[in-house]
């Protein structure tokens, strides 16, 4: 009886050590907001939240652009003014054709103006822009 | 909910995939030890599925239908297994539970933060490669085209396994890698459940950095380093057979095909087994080494049209002011380097604390390897753009390199901890 005792003690601790371990670890790695922040979003929500509808990688206004003129089959360039990585990442597959469509990120409008190349905005969201190159 | 959902399912997927239970009988034989531990085994199947992979990668074939065999193969396995070992035990057991815990935990962290690093942005696109089914040969119209590739296989391949389409499901396989590295370790210190559960604790407070886990490759080379560290410190060097040489060398092998400067500690692993050997064991290393080099140069020259950038002799002068600011900057910025990850402070510490004995000799080869790398890296790099190097890289590289000396610090953490830790 008394080691039975010991015994059904000595897990209690083991237990208790494992549920302050899950704690600290918890706590080091944020899980409960973590979890919190995924229930509480959706995906897409947090895609948009991470990459910026248009700032800082314009993650909405490519998504839009591409839904509303029907360009999934397509790779568009992607150009920031900023410096900060491709944000071709969204839309690009190795199958997809070429387009002469190009998407500007960050692009106020005195930034356009310097621009040599003709071409024409086809759609302006701020500082998003889709345009196509214009060939004599 | 169905991304929590589609974690678990991925987690438990790496715990039944990396398990490899009919693999078992096959390591047994080939380090002729039936004393591997659950980390142990997991850890050589990750390099074994790795090298599949990898070898699968460099012709136009399908990777998840070898991944999916190699899982039903395991499930078959260990259903066959459940008279002789209590199954249910075994997926019971508080070691399974903590890995599956810990990479749940981890794993969520990653999908809250999905954002890619800056080199991230790089590496996708070898994960979309593979995502798309294409071969090795379509690497050469991603970005960085000189970059190798096994990262992103797996990338790729475990977003494809995904029942949800995003690129970050694929990145959860590295937590998988990290945490079976740390509690390896951690396992080194004790047997105690209790006391390895404060010591994985206390290396993921040492080694975890949300942002290594953007798309870099960082956690798989020092995963990688740590599990070969780990096996090479279980045999007798110089007793090894042909078959274990052959496994070794394979298996840093790997390294080449994650970051080019892998290539170096491929180099750094392959020069310590051959100083062990005897000459006609050596003659078979070098030759393996040379061939596999070789093999790698010639593969990757066809699909890169730059080379790796790694070692520009071109632009190395050797002006002695030019060459004294430059080791002065490296040192710099390698004395930052040690606040970021401290394992080398550990490092650092636990050397001055206590002698080398003849076992340990090892961390001074890698030791002093590592510091002649990272040196010889910006050395011979431009003087133009060193700074911003050096404020970019230096830390990584440091990481990458500390997997060498992660098995030394665990024995000495067990030594330096012997009076508490029965």
């Amino acid at each position: 009886m008394k080691s039975l005792i010991i015994k059904s003690n000595k897990q209690k601790q083991n237990l208790l050590f494992i549920i302050l371990f899950l704690l600290i670890l918890s706590i080091k790695f944020q899980f409960f907001l973590n979890i919190y922040t995924i229930l509480k979003n959706k995906i897409e929500t947090r895609m948009v939240s991470t990459y910026g509808y248009c700032y800082p990688f314009g993650y909405g206004f490519i998504g839009e652009v591409y839904l509303k003129h029907d360009l999934n089959d397509y790779n568009l360039n992607t150009n920031n003014k900023n410096t900060f990585p491709t944000s071709n990442i969204f839309k690009f597959s190795f199958k997809n054709k070429k387009s002469q469509y190009e998407i500007l990120i960050n692009y106020s409008s005195n930034d356009l103006k310097k621009i040599k190349k003709k071409f024409k905005i086809v759609e302006s969201n701020g500082d998003c822009h889709l345009i196509k190159y214009l060939y004599d | 909910m169905i991304e929590i959902l589609n974690c678990l399912y991925l987690i438990i997927f790496f715990s039944v995939l990396f398990r490899l239970k009919f693999n078992d009988s096959i390591i047994n034989k080939l380090f002729q030890s039936n004393n591997f531990s659950l980390f142990e085994k997991y850890s050589i199947n990750i390099l074994v599925v790795l090298l599949i992979l990898l070898f699968f990668s460099f012709f136009n074939f399908d990777n998840t239908i070898v991944v999916y065999f190699l899982v039903v193969l395991n499930i078959f396995s260990l259903v066959q297994n459940i008279k002789k070992n209590n199954f249910i035990n075994y997926f019971s057991s508080k070691n399974i539970f903590i890995l599956l815990i810990l990479t749940f935990v981890i794993s969520i962290d990653l999908v809250s933060n999905i954002q890619l690093g800056w080199d991230g942005h790089i590496w996708y696109f070898k994960a979309l490669n593979y995502y798309e089914n294409l071969s090795f040969f379509n690497l050469k119209n991603t970005m960085m085209n000189h970059y190798p590739h096994l990262g992103g296989i797996i990338w790729g391949l475990f977003w494809k396994i995904s029942f949800l389409d995003y690129e970050y499901f694929g990145r959860i396989v590295y937590t998988f890698i990290y945490v079976v590295t740390i509690l390896l370790i951690a396992e080194k210190i004790s047997n105690n459940f209790n006391i390895k559960l404060i010591f994985s604790l206390v290396f993921f407070f040492l080694t975890y950095d949300l942002a290594l886990f953007s798309g870099y490759q960082a956690y798989l080379i020092f995963s990688l380093i740590v599990i070969i560290v780990n096996l090479l410190n279980n045999i007798n060097l110089k007793k090894t057979s042909y078959y274990q040489l052959t496994f070794f060398i394979f298996s840093s092998y790997l390294l080449t095909w994650i970051k080019n400067e892998g290539l170096f500690y491929f180099s750094f692993i392959v020069f310590y087994i051959v100083f062990f050997q005897e000459n006609k064991k050596r003659f078979f290393c070098l030759i393996i080494f040379a061939l596999l080099v070789l093999l790698r140069i010639f593969l990757m020259d066809k699909i890169s049209n730059s080379s790796s950038g790694l070692l520009n002799f071109n632009s190395f002068d050797l002006i002695l002011d030019d060459l004294l600011f430059k080791i002065y900057l490296i040192t710099k910025y390698f004395i930052i380097g040690l606040f970021k990850y401290p394992i080398w402070i550990l490092l650092i510490v636990s050397l001055l604390l206590n002698k080398l004995n003849q076992k340990e000799y090892y961390i001074i080869y890698f030791g002093i390897s590592s510091i002649v790398f990272i040196y010889s890296v910006y050395l011979f790099s431009g003087s133009q753009n060193l700074v911003w190097h050096l404020s970019g890289s230096l830390d990584r590289l440091m990481f990458h390199l500390s997997g060498f000396f992660m098995l030394f610090i665990a024995y000495r953490l067990k030594y330096f901890f012997k009076f508490f830790i029965k």
